[in-house]
């Protein structure tokens, strides 16, 4: 990866940040995107100081459609190209469907849909020059599996998944794939916001019984991103311990 | 008061007109100034994503989003190109 750009949107905690890790681990320069500039700053700075690889930081706003515009014509200005989108950010609002406001179904699919396509079509679009690249969309177990109280959280993510196989066959021609990741159980903030009961429940359907570690899910995105992928496109790889819905 | 065209422009015409040629495979005498996205035949959806491109390398910019969908001739594609710097 010493000679790619990689963009890794929510990238200053989570899967996001495990997942600029590996880039930079792995010797590519990486754009930390993410909503708080200090943050990304900071990011980018730890990231950089561990190396080989460079990390820049990136300020993207995933609902906001000019924010994710300025943020790729900056990449555009710093680097002229684009290998590898991690399409990443995402909110995660909960609540039963009785007591589902419009406003968490709006902000589900603003950032979780709406953002990732724009961030999608704007990478393709720089990537198109090249004739290469490789986009990663994160999805979740719960775009295939229900749980009570994450309704339009796993429609946004479903969305999201419709939409990478499309965009898949859409970018084939111009050597560029798309594919997704399904976390399951993993150790980030999202996933702390769980109830209790709700943990006790995912960890009886998990046959690995334990929680999967960010740089798990980081190391199938840079499987994807790499050349050892580089005949599968359109694809949803699980990232769950097995998990059993 | 006639107007004088540069160098660096009568070039840039002809390298759009090269973009556009190649990527809709034009004939090399084809009327330019006549071509319309949707309307004339070879110059569909896809071969406007090739035009898109050859552009963008040609020229060394990125378009945004509303200048894809904008730019639906070749006079169109030169007033899209003047506001990223390109004289004409």
């Amino acid at each position: 990866m010493s000679d790619r750009v990689v963009c890794v949107t929510g990238a200053t905690r989570g899967i996001g940040a495990a997942s600029a890790e590996h880039f930079v681990r792995d010797g590519a320069t990486v754009f930390v995107a993410g909503r708080d500039a200090g943050a990304c700053e900071a990011t980018a700075s730890r990231l950089s100081a561990i190396g080989p690889g460079t990390a820049i930081a990136l300020t993207l706003d995933a609902a906001d459609s000019a924010s994710i515009a300025e943020a790729f014509r900056t990449i555009f200005a710093r680097t002229k190209r684009l290998d590898v989108l991690v399409n990443n950010a995402g909110v995660m609002p909960s609540g039963l469907l009785g007591a589902l406001d419009r406003a968490a179904i709006d902000s589900a699919f603003a950032v979780n849909t709406t953002g990732a396509i724009l961030c999608l079509q704007s990478a393709m679009r720089l990537m198109q020059r090249a004739r290469h690249g490789a986009i990663i969309n994160v999805s979740s177990v719960l775009a295939s599996h229900g749980v009570a109280g994450r309704t339009a959280y796993a429609a946004s993510k479903a969305a999201l998944e419709a939409a990478t196989r499309t965009a898949a066959a859409e970018c084939a021609p111009w050597g560029i794939r798309v594919n997704a990741v399904a976390p399951g159980w993993i150790d980030t903030d999202l996933v702390a916001a769980y109830t209790a009961e709700e943990q006790d429940a995912i960890r009886a359907r998990v046959p690995m019984a334990r929680v999967g570690r960010p740089e798990e899910v980081a190391r199938a995105i840079g499987f994807l991103a790499g050349d050892a992928a580089s005949y599968i496109t359109g694809v949803v790889l699980p990232v769950d311990g097995g998990y059993v819905p | 008061m006639s107007s004088v065209t540069s160098p660096d422009q009568t070039d840039a015409i002809a390298r759009l007109r090269e973009a556009f040629t190649t990527a809709l495979e034009l004939a090399p005498d084809a009327d330019h100034e006549a071509l319309a996205y949707r309307e004339t035949p070879a110059w569909d959806s896809v071969a406007h994503m090739q035009l898109i491109v050859a552009i963008e390398g040609t020229f060394d910019v990125m378009l945004e989003t509303e200048e894809v969908l904008a730019l639906s001739s070749f006079p169109e594609a030169r007033n899209i190109l003047r506001k990223h710097g390109i004289a004409f």
